[in-house]
């Protein structure tokens, strides 16, 4: 074999070398990357999932009012029976709003088995779902009582 | 030539080759990684902000400074009501949030303010976003009763962080353009011929500028927006107004497209809190009889004339101006007697209607 073929073929393993080298911190470098997508996408979904529930809990349809005098993280219970009415008509509106969804309003004091479905859409095949708990007050307008309660969200994530 | 001596230069030809591909490679690498990482900003950047302006709309009657993204926002509604706003290249949908801002924020932090929708219950909250790049001039008469008492009537609420001047009508043609990024005169309550914005200083011919005249019975805003970039000529839109929060919107909007989106977003809001009323009124009054409370009435017709009229106003794009005049002259008739409803029943020791 020529000299100069023995230099080529030197060249060429140097550059097999370094670009087996390269690929290897390329392989590693992509899958650190990948995780830290996958955390970042696992924090956007629990954000969104709050999201859904802080919208929820701010709905002016469900909020109670006592003396035009609006309470915050309260639910008129006469109104939480007729919403799923409103989500059924506006679907879309509320589709834009919480997405792939489920939320309930469960009444948990005085102790109960009272609970309510606000807004069910769930996502047949999903990647992830997170659940959201959020203290909120249910009132009742004719005996003029607050009840403690939680709004469940839970929220999908798509494949 | 010897044979060495072209093999040596082979030699040297290859080297070269490789180098560029391994250069190209890297400059590659570079490139895609420069594009990614500004793809991966903007998208977290915008659910910062979308979650931010989230948290703020909530915070109604507040006026709250937030951090602006060194790229800017710029906010837009087309046509078709598809409203965004932009970090970047990436594009965030409003949702369910109905946002009045300037078409781009920049530079400075932006103010937050939010107020409530009331007819007369709480509707929806309004977001209005500004910086100091935007000059406001409130422009009222002072021969004129009706302007005076909606100045000051407006202008009490309006937060003082925002980078405002009140000026007599009759001085609009003398203020030249201070070097802000966007100039909006607002023209409270006077007379639609005072909003001669063709006789502005000529320092407003190639700045962004735009006006609004807000009627003095407070039913309609007139949106003056720049025809040309270059020159002092103006087209007109005339859009309806339901109560103080929406003249508010129409001051703080970029343009008459983003305040009718808006609009009609918040009248498909007032549909379904009208259509919520109206449903437990129902409720309501079946528990009331049958704890034999004679007493309380509870009259549904009027929720329903302004869920119907709110219904109507959701499409106002596609109505002409008789057409949307009679749902809210319903809407703003109505509110009063709502009122009057709900103090008839609380003397009554009744659950109240909203």
């Amino acid at each position: 074999m020529a000299k100069a073929q023995i230099k080529m073929f030197e060249t060429v393993g140097v550059l097999v070398v370094f670009f087996f080298l390269l690929v290897v911190g390329a392989v590693f470098y992509f899958n650190v990357q990948e995780s830290a997508m996958e955390k970042e996408l696992k924090k956007q979904v629990l954000l969104r999932s709050l999201q859904a529930a802080q919208r929820a809990t701010f709905l002016p349809e469900l909020d109670c009012s006592f003396l035009s005098v609006t309470k915050e993280n309260c639910f008129d219970l006469r109104k939480l029976e007729v919403f799923p009415d409103l989500v059924e008509e506006r679907e879309q509106d509320y589709f834009r709003m919480f997405g792939y969804a489920n939320i309930t309003v469960k009444k948990v004091f005085p102790e109960s088995d009272d609970f309510y479905l606000m807004y069910i859409k769930t996502l047949d095949e999903y990647s992830d779902a997170t659940k959201s708990l959020i203290p909120v007050l249910l009132y009742d307008p004719v005996l003029r009582t607050y009840d403690f309660g939680v709004i469940e969200v839970t929220t999908y994530a798509s494949r | 030539m010897n044979k060495r001596a072209f093999e040596i230069q082979i030699h040297w030809i290859f080297i070269l080759i490789a180098g560029a591909v391994i250069l190209a490679f890297f400059f590659s690498v570079v490139s895609k990684q420069q594009v990614l990482s500004e793809q991966k900003l903007s998208i977290t950047l915008s659910y910062q902000m979308d979650a931010v302006f989230a948290g703020a709309i909530e915070s109604k009657g507040t006026t709250q400074p937030l951090v602006t993204p060194m790229p800017g926002i710029a906010f837009s509604c087309t046509n078709v009501c598809d409203c965004n706003f932009h970090i970047g290249k990436k594009a965030t949908e409003f949702q369910d949030k109905l946002i009045f801002a300037p078409s781009m924020i920049k530079d400075f932090d932006a103010w937050a303010w939010t107020i409530d929708w009331k007819l007369p219950f709480r509707v929806t909250n309004f977001l209005m976003l500004t910086n100091p790049r935007i000059k406001y001039y409130f422009i009222h008469d002072s021969n004129n009763q009706d302007s005076v008492q909606l100045y000051q009537r407006l202008i009490k609420e309006i937060p003082t962080e925002i980078n405002q001047q009140t000026i007599e009508s009759s001085y609009v043609t003398s203020v030249s353009h201070d070097g802000s990024a966007h100039t909006r005169f607002v023209f409270i309550g006077t007379s639609p011929q005072a909003v001669k914005l063709h006789l502005l200083h000529t320092s407003f011919e190639e700045e962004d500028v735009s006006a609004v005249w807000i009627a003095p019975d407070l039913s309609r805003v007139v949106y003056h927006e720049k025809r040309d970039p270059d020159e002092l000529e103006f087209n007109q839109y005339d859009l309806p107004l339901a109560g103080d929060a929406t003249a508010y919107a129409s001051i703080f909007a970029a343009d008459h497209q983003m305040y009718d989106c808006m609009m009609q977003r918040a009248f498909g809001k007032l549909q379904s809190v009208a259509f919520m009323h109206n449903e437990r009124a129902g409720l309501l009054q079946q528990e009331m009889e049958a704890l034999q409370r004679f007493d309380c009435q509870y009259i549904r017709e009027d929720l329903k004339s302004v869920e119907d009229a709110a219904r109507v106003l959701t499409n106002m794009a596609t109505l002409r101006s008789p057409e949307i005049d009679e749902p809210l002259r319903t809407i703003r008739n109505i509110r009063h007697e709502l009122k009057r409803q709900n103090d008839v029943l609380v003397k009554q020791n009744c659950p109240e209607l909203y």
